[in-house]
């Protein structure tokens, strides 16, 4: 019971992102989800090829953008954001 | 073949497999958007293969679910083939694909006929899981472009590829049955068009373990050496891979304190090129040129029984494939065969075939092909052979299939583990055998509760016109191999379904049925250390980002009819046996560790070796092996990853 208090008391949020190079095959988003899964706060990660788009959902106390951005650079993508953070309820 | 052409064929029906650049830390995590839905589903391990032909890919995803440390151990997660020891001292495995033997499955690797003669009794220990990208598992009558050998079906090994990303990969595994693996992949980009790899493996088996106290080795204790370099290059119109790969075993069995015996000492080496000139992508025109060339070197002492035999084999093929139209295509090609293990076996077979497809929209997929070839030794035979696949709309297909097969019998180099038996071996002047092979298969795609279940119903019939027959009851003093001499055939039935249970979690369901017969002595009788049925269970968790994956499976293995018994040294028939195995993996940036148990429930057949304690005598017999030979085994492993990202 406690446990699932403090879950819900997670600041969960969700951040769109676009890479440079961009993310045009299954092999990139397999590297992309392979590899940013470990970085600290992340809860989901969604890739779409139609839209080019990372859509991730982190604990923003945990983490933030910028971070994950720098975990886009570890596997050399550059990653910029294309949508306001939205907190998720 | 298939991966030289993927990118010329891949408009017809092979779209997928060009995707398989795995590295050991990806995701398996599927992610499809339609229109503004957006669904988040786990991939599959085992995947349906596009095309006429029956037929499963069983992808890297499928292989993590166990430790898979060869060809042999790949198959236990999923309902596609059985696996089981055909003899309890040397270790020797055999595939049972549709209830039979596997000689009747073709083995290939990159998709060139391997694994031919003496190399079948041990050929699933020689490929090293941690080298495999992947196996493609043809159920029935297949391709006539790959020969007319396969009966029951094919099953293709690929391994990892040297254009993939580079790095390197290092996997080292235990048992707690004295077992240690290494292995080793690493490749280089040495441009944009050429790239070179390495795959190496170690395996050794040290331990002196005898669970039943019957004075015998439960496995035959394996240490083998094995190495393969890759080559691949990607012009603008040519295409080529080729490879060489040596490999060493020394497999060491017996009593573990007395004097009876068995060694086998195994030197393989082996050579491929495959090249393929594009001479019109827009219509996928090309012509390719395949070779494989191996020498196999077997010495072999069972007691003091020896067989040596140094088989060599070359095959070659040059086919030419187009599509014409959007709808119609054709492959067409001659290829030769040439098999020497000594002065009286040998056979030089060439041959020509042409196969046409025709393809409507994929909702209806037509695959006629025919093969004339002359052997040395029985003449010009044809094999025609012909597929249907209907996809009405999206939630079933319907595939059906019929083809003929043949088989030249290398009769003692197939079976030489026979030998371990204190029964006399008589083999007869065999005949090439000849079977047809017909099938229908569905699969169902059907959706519930926002989730598909996949079904799949299939049933075979092989009847053979020409068999070489392995008869242990006629005479209770000798194994003979001889001539079929009335029916001989397999009914298989099988039925699988797989579901995503809860976010994350897939099960799998399947049950088989065999109904396996032939003639012995004039009497038409099932055939024997065959199990009438076949039950899987699996599950298997990965949490949501895939850092920790669950995996569990429950075989039931149905009885069957145990060869006569003599002197009541064994019952008539074997029952039924359960296997349960389970995995845990834990998955890092640049890492993964394993630990799983395999026979988790403990069962083995108790009396593996027949009268194990006089083998010298004509009734002790280690080849009636229909069960697990040793108990509960746990293992732990871990995968390395070096400069892939």
């Amino acid at each position: 019971m406690l446990t699932a208090m403090v879950a819900l008391a997670k600041d969960i949020k969700t951040v769109v992102l676009k890479t440079q190079p961009e993310m045009h095959c299954e092999s990139c988003e397999k590297k992309i989800k392979g590899n940013l899964r470990f970085e600290k706060g992340i809860k989901n990660i969604i890739t779409d090829l139609k839209t080019k788009t990372v859509t991730i959902e982190y604990d923003a106390d945990k983490t933030n953008v910028q971070n994950i951005i720098k975990g886009f650079k570890k596997i050399k993508y550059e990653a910029t954001e294309v949508k306001k953070d939205k907190s998720k309820k | 073949m298939k991966y030289i052409l993927t990118s010329i064929m891949m408009m017809l029906y092979l779209s997928a497999f060009g995707q398989e650049k795995d590295s050991l830390q990806t995701d398996t995590i599927k992610t499809q958007n339609l229109s503004d839905v957006t669904i988040t589903s786990r991939r599959t391990g085992t995947r349906k293969m596009g095309g006429a032909v029956n037929g499963v890919m069983i992808n890297k995803e499928e292989l993590f679910k166990a430790a898979c440390c060869n060809l042999g151990e790949s198959f236990t997660t999923n309902p596609s083939v059985d696996v089981n020891y055909s003899d309890a001292a040397t270790g020797a495995k055999q595939i049972k694909l549709l209830g039979l033997s596997g000689t009747y499955v073709q083995m290939l690797t990159e998709n060139l006929p391997n694994f031919r003669g003496a190399a079948a009794p041990y050929a699933l220990d020689y490929v090293p899981g941690p080298w495999m990208s992947g196996i493609q598992v043809s159920k029935g009558a297949s391709s006539v472009k790959n020969g007319y050998e396969s009966i029951t079906g094919q099953i293709d090994v690929e391994y990892l590829k040297p254009d993939d990303e580079e790095g390197v990969t290092l996997n080292l595994y235990g048992n707690t049955k004295s077992r240690m693996d290494a292995n080793a992949d690493a490749n280089i980009h040495l441009n944009s068009q050429l790239s070179t790899e390495l795959l190496a493996h170690y395996q050794d088996d040290y331990g002196h373990h005898d669970e039943n106290d019957d004075g015998f080795l439960d496995q035959a204790n394996v240490r083998q050496w094995n190495l393969q370099n890759r080559w691949h290059y990607r012009g603008y119109n040519f295409i080529f891979h080729g490879g060489i790969s040596m490999m060493k075993e020394k497999r060491e069995g017996g009593q573990t304190e007395h004097h009876y015996k068995i060694g086998i000492e195994t030197n393989r080496y082996e050579g491929y090129m495959k090249h393929a000139f594009i001479l019109d992508p827009a219509h996928g025109t090309n012509i390719a040129v395949m070779t494989n060339l191996s020498m196999h070197q077997l010495e072999a002492n069972y007691g003091h029984k020896h067989y040596d035999v140094n088989q060599k084999n070359a095959y070659t093929q040059m086919l030419f494939e187009t599509n014409f139209t959007k709808q119609h295509s054709l492959s067409a090609g001659l290829s030769l065969n040439y098999d020497y293990l000594n002065r009286d076996e040998k056979e030089t077979t060439p041959g020509i075939y042409a196969q046409y497809t025709y393809n409507l929209n994929d909702k209806v997929v037509a695959m006629a092909g025919l093969r004339a070839d002359h052997s040395s030794r029985y003449g010009t035979f044809v094999t025609p052979r012909f597929h249907l696949k209907l996809t009405p709309n999206e939630i079933v297909s319907l595939r059906l299939s019929v083809g003929k097969g043949y088989r030249t019998v290398w009769a003692l180099a197939e079976n030489n583990y026979l030998l371990a038996s204190g029964r006399q071996l008589v083999i007869d002047d065999l005949k090439q055998e000849q079977a047809w092979n017909s099938g229908i298969s569905s699969s169902f795609y059907i959706p519930i509760l926002g989730k598909t279940l996949k079904l799949n119903a299939e049933y075979y019939h092989t009847h053979f016109n020409r068999q070489a027959v392995i008869d242990y009851d006629s005479n209770p003093t000798e194994i003979r191999i001889t001539n079929l001499d009335g029916k001989s055939y397999s009914n298989t039935f099988q039925i699988d379904a797989s579901y995503l249970l809860l976010e994350g979690m897939e099960l799998t369901v399947a049950w088989r049925l065999n109904d396996v017969k032939s003639t012995y002595g004039g009497k038409l009788m099932e055939k024997p250390l065959t199990s009438r049925y076949k039950g899987l269970v699996t599950a298997s968790y990965k949490t949501p980002l895939g850092i920790w994956q669950f995996d569990a499976t429950l075989q039931l293995n149905g009885g069957g009819r145990m060869p006569t018994p003599v002197d009541g040294l064994w019952e008539e028939r074997f029952h039924a046996y359960e296997q349960v195995s389970a995995q845990i993996t834990r998955w890092f940036r640049h890492f993964s560790v394993y630990i799983g148990g395999e026979n988790l429930s403990g069962f083995r057949q108790k009396q593996p070796i027949i009268n194990a304690a006089d083998p010298w005598s004509s009734t002790f017999d280690p080849t009636m092996v229909w069960g697990p030979v040793h108990g509960a085994m746990f293992y732990a492993g871990i995968r390395v990853n070096i400069g892939r990202l």
